[in-house]
């Protein structure tokens, strides 16, 4: 494995990863700018038009850039002497491609905080485990695998509900996403304390600690670096695990509540009469297709580095 | 044989009980009782709510509690479900079934399916066919389980062409069981795919295969007889190692087209506080799980008899 070999930084080589990253780099965009880039607000019920199939904008009506909304804060664009719905509205005549850029705030939060908590909590515990010596690694160990020989959706949910569930809809996310990650680590932790335990044997770690090297520059000048693409290849495992974790509390009812959007309780609200369901099927396609997007995007990108990382 | 069998299951007992006390202390973690609920409801007279409280010790520490649990457990009581007002191993029994069958069917038609289409991904390395189902497998992987139940729920109910939903007498082998053993095996078969396509690859350049040719075999023979059969070892320990991805995707297709196993009698536990329902669905689980790795180990032996376990 080659130290320090993280090809984002130096741009990857494959198609597959390039084609995967820009389909996340849109992913965070959409999420981080969501308020910019939706035309309505994601709560804003349209009374007349519920139900109504995506459009374009018809005659006597215009597309203006860079509007004033309501409130005073700033849209890409929006509508004059009409009110259009490029996706469509919901049940509630809300205007569906607002929910998913407003939802997509939520998923690429879940996805970032949740992979940086999992990976860096996974990494320290199985480097613990590898270098500490036999007590912690059995301690440590014994703990992932009670983890692990639970059926996870199972664990999480019972996990989630282990919390309040009528709080602020910003601690509902982050409760959802505690959730996913004390699932998540114990996979993590288990690959790197097996990494780490093979570079222990290596001649380097011998090398230096023969040359008489504190444990702590050991780890920091020789493990950690060595171990730094398996981390990375984690990222990548657990990207996906967190977009499709958290749509699923969501469909479940216990992430996002409505009437905040998030592509798992579209999807439920779309679900909730199967029977118009085929009808009304922008409601269910939309937030279907974003999150087979965003799995697709990190699949790629994962399938793509995966070599370069462990090569 | 029987000496492996009896120390792998003694092996299971302390994991078993550190899952069961974990599960009590996440559930007992819970705020909002089932009982705190029942105190809500103005319907309800305080003296049925204590009445209950009193029957099932809830009142006591947890500890008595979980102690109690277990005791009862041990003999084969897994106490009482509070919100259906039955025993909960009737429960679980009733929607194990389901879920048994669902998880048992999908197996078996996603490793089919999954490991003829690797072989004839094989057949045809490097080719059109090759590259087109390593894209459709790629694009299938990334399509989750959820949108396949849901796209399938409405395409059934649209068409009329397959029977879904399901209660207490629905069969365990109904017409139902067909939409989502299909959404299940979707999801399964590209990872069956992938196992069974790596596997063969790697075996074919080795010396028996190059034999086998060279003595002039068809290559029907030699995919199934040296190239399958060395690699069906792999496919087994994966098939094991996937009851938990599919006890995964079961819970979300159950909850989705009102298959009445054991992942939508877990939501209506959670979503009801019920705590020994849920503390039995999670124990129930985790024994699946655990028999589902051990049934692979084994059968690991009979596949590859060069790896059956020490002493057997």
């Amino acid at each position: 494995m080659r130290v320090g070999a993280i090809p984002i930084l130096g741009g990857p080589t494959d198609r597959r990863a390039r084609a995967g990253l820009v389909g996340l780099a849109f992913l965070a965009t959409t999420g981080v700018m969501a308020s910019f880039l939706a035309p309505y607000s994601p709560r804003t019920q349209d009374r007349e038009s519920f139900h109504r199939p995506p459009s374009l904008p018809g005659a006597g009506c215009s597309i203006r850039l860079l509007v004033e909304d309501e409130t005073g804060g700033k849209r890409l664009f929006g509508f004059t002497g009409c009110r259009v719905y490029l996706l469509g509205t919901d049940a509630l005549g809300r205007d569906v491609l607002s929910r998913i850029l407003y939802g997509a705030r939520v998923s690429v939060l879940s996805a970032f905080l949740g992979v940086i908590f999992a990976v860096s909590l996974g990494g320290l515990v199985g480097t613990a485990a590898a270098l500490g010596g036999a007590l912690w690694d059995w301690v440590l160990m014994r703990g992932t695998e009670l983890v692990m020989s639970l059926p996870a959706l199972y664990l999480i949910l019972a996990v989630r509900s282990a919390f309040p569930d009528d709080v602020e809809p910003a601690w509902s996310a982050l409760i959802s996403i505690a959730s996913l990650a004390f699932v998540g680590w114990c996979g993590v932790s288990r690959v790197v304390r097996a990494h780490v335990l093979s570079l222990r044997e290596r001649d380097f770690v011998t090398a230096a600690v023969a040359a008489g090297a504190s444990r702590w520059r050991i780890f920091f000048r020789h493990v950690l670096p060595n171990t730094l693409p398996l981390l990375w290849l984690q990222v990548g495992i657990m990207l996906p695990y967190f977009l499709i974790g958290e749509a699923t509390l969501s469909f479940l009812g216990l992430g996002v509540q409505e009437p905040n959007p998030s592509w798992g309780n579209m999807l439920a609200a779309a679900a909730q009469s199967y029977t118009s369901m085929m009808k009304h099927w922008w409601t269910l396609a939309v937030p279907a297709g974003a999150l087979t997007f965003s799995m697709l995007a990190a699949n790629l990108w994962i399938e793509g580095t995966r070599e370069s990382l462990l090569s | 044989m029987v000496r492996v069998v009896l120390t792998r299951l003694l092996a299971l007992i302390p994991l078993l009980l550190g899952v069961s006390f974990v599960s009590f202390l996440l559930i007992h973690a819970a705020p909002g009782s089932f009982v705190d609920r029942l105190r809500l409801d103005p319907g309800i007279p305080p003296s049925t709510v204590e009445a209950l409280v009193n029957r099932f010790g809830l009142d006591r520490p947890w500890y008595q509690q979980y102690l109690s649990w277990l005791a009862g457990a041990l003999q084969g009581d897994l106490g009482m479900s509070l919100a259906y007002r039955r025993p909960v191993g009737e429960l679980l029994g009733e929607a194990v079934a389901y879920t048994l069958s669902l998880v048992v069917a999908g197996l078996i038609l996603a490793s089919l399916v999954g490991t003829a289409l690797g072989l004839l991904a094989v057949m045809r390395h490097g080719r059109m066919l090759d590259r087109l189902l390593g894209g459709l497998v790629l694009f299938a992987v990334s399509v989750p389980t959820l949108v396949v139940a849901l796209a399938g729920l409405g395409l059934a109910s649209a068409t009329g062409l397959l029977p879904f939903g399901g209660g207490s007498e629905t069969g365990v082998l109904d017409a139902r069981l067909v939409l989502p053993t299909l959404i299940l095996s979707i999801g399964m078969c590209p990872l069956f795919f992938l196992q069974a396509r790596g596997g063969v690859l790697e075996v074919l350049p080795a010396d028996f295969v190059r034999a086998a040719r060279s003595r002039g075999l068809s290559e029907a023979q030699i995919l199934l007889r040296h190239g399958l059969r060395p690699s069906l070892a792999p496919l087994v320990s994966f098939a094991g190692a996937s009851v938990t991805r599919m006890l995964n995707a079961a819970f979300v297709i159950e909850v989705v087209v009102g298959w009445p196993g054991l992942g939508r009698l877990a939501l209506q536990g959670l979503l009801a506080r019920d705590p020994f329902l849920v503390l039995g669905v999670l124990v129930l689980g985790s024994i699946l799980i655990l028999f589902a790795n051990l049934a692979s180990d084994l059968l690991l032996g009979v596949v590859d008899p060069r790896i059956r376990i020490e002493g057997a």
